[in-house]
């Protein structure tokens, strides 16, 4: 009767259930339609203490079964609440067991959980779900933390009578809004390539004791990643015993120099304003003095007159410094801006870092020197395989991404390739690969290629700069390829820090860059070409 | 004449509270139905998603590697002849 007379909506929706009805969140599968990321249900164990009747013989008879001890289970359990949360994430099994033993006083939740049936093959690629400030599931990193609004979905409700007992009661006052799951990604990854890059970035690191390392994989015609793999990761399923180091994906989100892969930066951007041509030559007779530094070879060794390819084969800094001065200081600037190394890739994972150059105001001649074989200038990882991509693929710089396509329950979302700008003539781009064909092919270290093939790419080998100085023994060693030369299907780029065996990318990344080419002729199924 | 009238009114609220009740515990019946075949779908869901999860996890790759490890399915497994193949080596 109070209720009817009362106008206090507290009061007449006291009988009325309000449920939430959490969304399923959207799944992560490769450009095969194989899963990466799913969900499962675990199970969060509570107790109501009141209800207990023997609480020594609940802790002994749930400690047999989940084996967490019965010391933990007894502080746990406080006696003056009405329920307490015990153990979450217990699989099925383990719930079944615990049932069977028909204790008075516990109960199950459900919790859905992330898993993942490839482990951590792509864990900085995918991010982690985890917790916010109010108990929320979020996504952080990568690509749950870039589409996490897209996979977490909209939360749905039901509000509806309840009976004596708390029962629902489908007449009379009842309201239900369907939760709308999270929409899934299918990715431009191939889950092969990426446990083939991984497998090798394990084994390049222990052959030669690298502290960390990186490559990525690309289609360098649409810039779609079909590969990311950077080291040390972290287990996606015990994310929470990392530091928050190990999650920052160092291909997106650390710099580094890159050494003489930036070269074909620079003579291409000469190439495309004419100043130099690829048959021009230059004498290479002695290191250059630019201020108070003196730039020299690698070796210190002068080889005379050489042509514009023969500066990239031996990866001449001298003969570098040369086609920079050609090239002007303001072209410099200009094309290090078009190459878009003034500026984010917009790729779509979570965490990319924004690396500006220095004003124009800010370079001094040393700068505009060394920044032709790429030192005194830093870039990320992704930055550099988006810009060399442009170089091979007829001049067109395209933003890399790595979602394919976008699934909810209605409808498909593709995502096509994006183009930025143009970077060089497609005149340029057949000139630059012909280079860097004859790089590889003629380059100062022989290495053991895939036979039949053509592989263009040029190796780096970066000192690190440590408080303001550069340190020789500490370098990025680095290689950046495509391959096939007249159709390029991929673009790699391979880099290790601190390499111990050898300083040299040359004798380190280049090897695992063709090793890994090795491997995706066979997968690609690519013929060879000589 | 009116007394039948009074009669059939009585009667009347009688039947309409014999429907309510009836249509009362019908959809209390409805409702427990419904919250069973509920909980039925979502005990199936759970059962798909959790084989689906097995599924995938005998079919992925680390899974494949690991048994290739556990099998000793390695390039460094090379054919061991008992006898020295003279023939095939022209000797």
């Amino acid at each position: 009767m109070l209720q009817i007379l009362s106008s206090n909506p507290s009061i007449l929706n006291k009988n009325l259930g309000f449920t939430k009805l959490p969304p399923e969140r959207g799944l992560i599968y490769d450009r095969n339609m194989l899963p990466l990321v799913m969900n499962q249900t675990k199970y969060k164990l509570y107790v109501e203490p009141k209800k207990i009747k023997d609480k020594e013989i609940l802790i002994e008879e749930l400690d047999s079964v989940l084996r967490i001890g019965e010391a933990t289970l007894e502080a746990k359990i406080d006696d003056s609440k009405i329920w307490v949360s015990l153990v979450s994430g217990i699989s099925n099994e383990k719930k079944e067991k615990i049932l069977k033993k028909k204790l008075k006083g516990i109960g199950f939740e459900d919790e859905s959980f992330r898993y993942y049936p490839e482990a951590s093959l792509a864990a900085h690629l995918t991010g982690f779900v985890g917790k916010n400030n109010q108990g929320d599931n979020i996504g952080y990193f990568g690509l749950e933390g870039f589409y996490d609004k897209d996979l977490s979905g909209l939360q749905g409700f039901i509000k509806t009578e309840k009976d004596l007992l708390g029962r629902y009661i489908f007449v009379g006052n009842q309201e239900k809004v369907e939760p709308e799951n999270g929409r899934s990604l299918v990715l431009t990854i191939d889950k092969a390539v990426q446990e083939i890059i991984k497998q090798k970035l394990k084994e390049g690191l222990d052959k030669y004791k690298a502290e960390k390392g990186c490559i990525i994989v690309v289609n360098p015609n649409n810039l779609e990643i079909l590969g990311l793999a950077c080291m040390p990761d972290f287990d996606l399923d015990k994310y929470y015993e990392f530091s928050e180091d190990f999650f920052l994906n160092d291909a997106i989100s650390s710099v580094y120099e890159p050494g003489s892969t930036f070269k074909p930066f620079i003579m291409a951007s000469a190439l495309n304003e004419n100043k130099i041509k690829s048959n021009d030559t230059y004498n290479e007779k002695s290191s250059i003095q630019i201020g108070d530094h003196t730039i020299r070879t690698w070796d210190n060794k002068y080889e005379g007159k050489i042509s514009m390819t023969r500066i990239l084969e031996k990866s001449s800094n001298v003969g570098m410094v040369y086609i920079g001065k050609k090239l002007g200081n303001n072209n410099i600037l200009k094309y290090l801006d078009k190459f878009g190394f003034n500026s984010i890739t917009n790729i779509d994972l979570q965490g990319e870092a924004k690396n500006n150059l220095k004003n124009n105001n800010q370079w001094y001649p040393i700068d505009f020197a060394t920044v032709t074989f790429g030192q005194g200038i830093a870039v990320t990882p992704i930055q550099m395989i988006t810009a060399f991509s442009s170089l091979i693929n007829g001049g067109e710089l395209m933003q890399p991404h790595v979602v394919k396509k976008i699934i909810s329950s209605d409808n498909e979302k593709n995502i096509d390739k994006k183009i930025i700008r143009r970077t060089i003539s497609k005149k340029t781009s057949d000139i630059i690969k012909k280079m860097l064909l004859s790089t590889v092919e003629h380059g100062e270290y022989k290495w053991i290629k895939p036979q039949g093939y053509k592989i263009g790419g040029k190796t780096g080998t970066a000192q690190i700069p440590i408080k303001g100085s550069y340190e020789s023994s500490k370098t990025i060693a680095s290689f950046i390829g495509f391959a096939p030369y007249k159709n390029p299907k991929f673009s790699i780029l391979v880099i290790l820090k601190e390499p111990k065996t050898s300083i040299y990318g040359s004798e380190t990344a280049a090897p695992m860059f063709f090793d890994i080419a090795k491997d995706l002729f066979v997968y690609y199924n690519i013929a060879p070409e000589q | 004449m009116k007394k039948i009238f009074k009669c059939s009114i009585y009667l009347s609220f009688f039947a309409l509270l014999i429907i309510n009740v009836f249509i009362f515990i019908n959809g209390m019946d409805l409702s427990q139905k419904i919250v069973f075949y509920e909980k039925s779908t979502q005990e199936l869901k759970k059962e798909n998603s959790e084989l689906e999860a097995y599924l995938y996890r005998i079919n992925s790759l680390q899974h494949i590697s690991s048994q290739a490890a556990l099998l000793d399915f390695s390039k460094k497994a090379d054919p061991y002849f008992l006898d020295s193949l003279r023939f095939a080596l022209k000797k």
